[in-house]
């Protein structure tokens, strides 16, 4: 282990440790979990450090991403479980249950997308990096996933009768979303 | 109850971030932080374990091959897109909807697999949910043709949970595992993985794994 190798690490963390668990915070349940994930995407970055581009952060986002659907996958049962759990009824409407409504009724990569620009602070080139996809690709993901999520957010507002928050991004597993 | 949301839907999803920003720290001081950096300082790197595998990245091509085949087969065009030096070349497809991305492929991911194995459903136990688990378990048996990693003797069990049987959540995953078909499987915790790193027989993802696996 060099001091140039620890000295470079030490900057992609500074910079990315705080975004990683905002990111982490927002699609799993629990501080372990959230820790967990972040801990995994940083043990990649330090045994690829080589390979990390620059800018880092799309490429820590990548990582996270998978990081999570692994997560999602282990975890499959005890998260359903918890969904469960929380299903309960008489939980009072949130504040912003259309807008979630609306997300969690978008497609997995229509949700990531969306999330990624609008809660994580992502432009769509820097989202193509995320997804490994050309630029414009994800440009046209992004407009049509906005246009998507407008047309659901209508919907909800019209029907107004949402029961309950789903106050996470959930993965790409099968996760209930409700 | 009945609102009404103006503007850009975008304004309106980042007035819905379920962030709490209190419980989330905004640098690396904090006691996590550091430890957390410790921890990962002292891991072993990379470098160090290409250098005990050395053909642990071989064959990018040779996937990508393979995926452009499953594709054509997937419009109905695998005729005209297959290679004719080797038409006894049995095409297979990810189990699980790799297109939807759920996860990347990347052969490192594969290589640190518990499993990998080429072989043969032969028949799936389903464990009904009790107590906390009100939800079954689909316990998957395998006949082993051949071990890639891990493992060993000629028959394994893995649970494939929603990737065997029908269910709301079938829609999701894409392909589902069949008695009696033939797989090349990963797997890790005891359970099978999907999203490109399990797939239906496929001679040149087999010869791939091969390769990678050091075989």
């Amino acid at each position: 282990m060099t001091d140039d190798r620890v000295g470079r690490f030490r900057a992609l963390y500074d910079e990315a440790y705080p975004r990683l668990m905002a990111y982490a915070s927002r699609r799993v349940r629990t501080p372990d979990a959230v820790e967990d994930v972040v801990a995994e995407v940083f043990t990649t970055a330090w045994r690829r450090l080589d390979d990390v581009p620059d800018p880092a952060m799309p490429w820590l986002y990548g990582v996270a991403r998978r990081t999570l659907a692994n997560h999602y996958r282990s975890l499959d049962r005890k998260h359903r479980l918890q969904e469960k759990m929380r299903a309960e009824p008489g939980t009072s409407p949130g504040e912003f249950d259309e807008v979630h409504h609306a997300l969690a009724r978008l497609s997995a990569d229509d949700r990531e997308t969306l999330t990624l620009h609008a809660w994580d602070g992502l432009e769509s080139p820097e989202i193509a990096r995320v997804f490994d996809i050309p630029a414009s690709t994800a440009a046209v993901r992004l407009h049509r996933a906005k246009k998507r999520f407008a047309r659901e957010l209508e919907k909800s507002l019209k029907s107004g009768s949402h029961t309950r928050t789903p106050h996470r991004v959930e993965g790409h597993h099968g996760e209930v979303t409700e | 109850m009945s609102k009404r949301f103006d503007g850009d839907p975008i304004d309106q999803l980042r007035s819905a971030d379920p962030l709490d920003r209190s419980a989330v720290p905004t640098d690396t001081t904090g006691a996590h932080a550091r430890a957390l950096f410790q921890e990962v300082i002292s891991m072993e790197t990379m470098e160090e374990k290409v250098a005990a595998k050395p053909r642990r990245w071989a064959r990018p091509a040779a996937f990508a091959a393979s995926a452009l085949a499953v594709a054509a087969m997937a419009v109905g065009a695998y005729a005209v897109f297959a290679p004719e030096e080797a038409p006894e070349a049995i095409v297979g497809a990810p189990i699980g909807d790799a297109a939807q991305m759920c996860i990347q492929y990347e052969d490192a991911i594969l290589l640190e697999q518990d499993v990998a194995f080429d072989g043969t459903l032969v028949s799936v136990e389903q464990i009904p949910g009790s107590g906390e688990i009100d939800f079954p378990q689909n316990m998957a048996t395998f006949e082993v043709h051949r071990w890639y990693q891990g493992g060993e003797g000629d028959t394994v069990t893995l649970d494939a949970g929603i990737l065997y049987g029908e269910g709301d959540s079938i829609a999701l995953v894409g392909a589902s595992l069949e008695i009696g078909e033939r797989y090349l499987i990963s797997g890790t915790d005891g359970f099978v993985w999907a999203c490109g790193y399990s797939y239906t027989y496929d001679t040149e993802v087999a010869n791939h794994w091969a390769e990678l696996f050091g075989g």
